[in-house]
């Protein structure tokens, strides 16, 4: 008896157990299922995405004929400018070697008065007379057809701006006064300085002829040309022919020197 | 013994119920494909449309150089003429 009672004890628990292990198991593949689309979630989706795609192809059906109207427009304008500029290209009568052959003289002039640009002071001053000749060249490319063209007409006024401004620096004093050199008179027992002399150095003329020069140049501090004194600071003016004040200055110098009869 | 019975009817019964709750109908294969065959398709739309919308800003871009090239060319043609004129 106490056996059979403690076999359906053990059932007993047995049975429990595995009622448990069910019930989990089934609670588990009751959850998985409620994941599942439903029917109705279904044809709420179909609903939705049917709707979705009706209104992308009409977006896709406007944007198509705007894409085609657009490229359309920016083939007649393509055409436009290509007229504008064709017309305006046959407006000169030039025909294309006479554009190339304008345009390589631009070209020349340009670099030749950046190479101006480009030097000394001193080096400059030797070759201002260069200014004038680009700007007599630069007239006559002004006076072609051609230069009413805008990209002729613009690099045009460009090249005499940079004329002007060459102009304009080579005329301010302190352009001038860059140019200056000095010399230091020293003694005539040891340096034989006289203007004469200096004059015919290599470093200042190279030409004695040229004395009147730093005489006129130094009128505050030199009365008589003979008389010049050690330590005297000379302004050397630029080189170059004599003017007339200083020519006409020799002359008086010799006619005096001549009545007083040295 | 009775009260196993009882407890083992009781726990059929809840099987039942909870299996019958998860088994409620769904979609078929075919109808899930075929939701899935219209979600790839709105997809593809979706990508010709953004593409189609970066073509058109582009050509209005394009246009409006365009214009402005056309304005800059008419006013170097006008300022031609004039310059031509004055150089007679």
């Amino acid at each position: 008896m106490t056996i059979l009672k403690e076999s359906l004890m053990n059932f007993r628990k047995l049975f429990i157990s595995g009622f448990i292990l069910l019930l989990i198991a089934v609670s588990g593949s009751s959850v998985s299922a409620q994941t599942k689309m439903t029917k109705e979630e279904w044809q709420k989706e179909i609903t939705d995405y049917t709707a979705q795609r009706d209104n992308l192809k009409k977006t896709l059906a406007q944007l198509n004929k705007d894409v085609d109207s657009l490229k359309a427009l920016l083939a007649s304008l393509n055409q436009k400018v290509d007229a504008v500029l064709n017309e305006t290209k046959t407006m000169t009568g030039a025909s294309d070697e006479l554009r190339k052959a304008y345009d390589a003289q631009l070209s020349a002039l340009e670099s030749w008065i950046d190479q101006l640009a480009r030097l000394s002071n001193q080096d400059l001053y030797a070759r201002k007379a260069e200014i004038d000749s680009v700007q007599a060249k630069l007239d006559e490319l002004k006076k072609s057809k051609l230069a009413a063209l805008q990209v002729y007409h613009d690099r045009l006024q460009a090249l005499q701006q940079k004329i002007n401004g060459l102009r304009d620096a080579l005329a301010k004093p302190e352009f001038l006064a860059s140019l200056e050199k000095t010399y230091v008179v020293g003694s005539w027992k040891k340096n034989r300085d006289c203007l004469w002399n200096i004059s015919k150095k290599k470093s200042i003329y190279n030409n004695p002829f040229m004395w009147p020069k730093i005489w006129q140049g130094n009128r505050d501090q030199i009365k008589d040309p003979d008389i010049i004194r050690k330590g005297q600071r000379l302004k050397i003016p630029t080189a170059g022919a004599l003017t007339d004040t200083e020519k006409k200055a020799e002359r008086k110098y010799f006619a005096k020197k001549h009545a007083s009869g040295k | 013994m009775k009260r196993a019975l009882k407890l083992f009817a009781g726990a059929a019964f809840l099987t039942a119920t909870l299996i019958v709750a998860g088994c409620s109908s769904g979609p078929s294969e075919d109808e899930l494909a075929q939701l899935e065959a219209l979600k790839a398709e709105v997809a593809s739309l979706q990508k010709e449309v953004d593409a189609k919308q970066a073509e058109k800003a582009s050509l209005q871009k394009q246009i409006a150089e365009k214009q402005a090239e056309l304005a800059a060319a008419t006013k170097e043609q006008d300022a031609t003429r004039e310059r031509l004129k004055s150089q007679q």
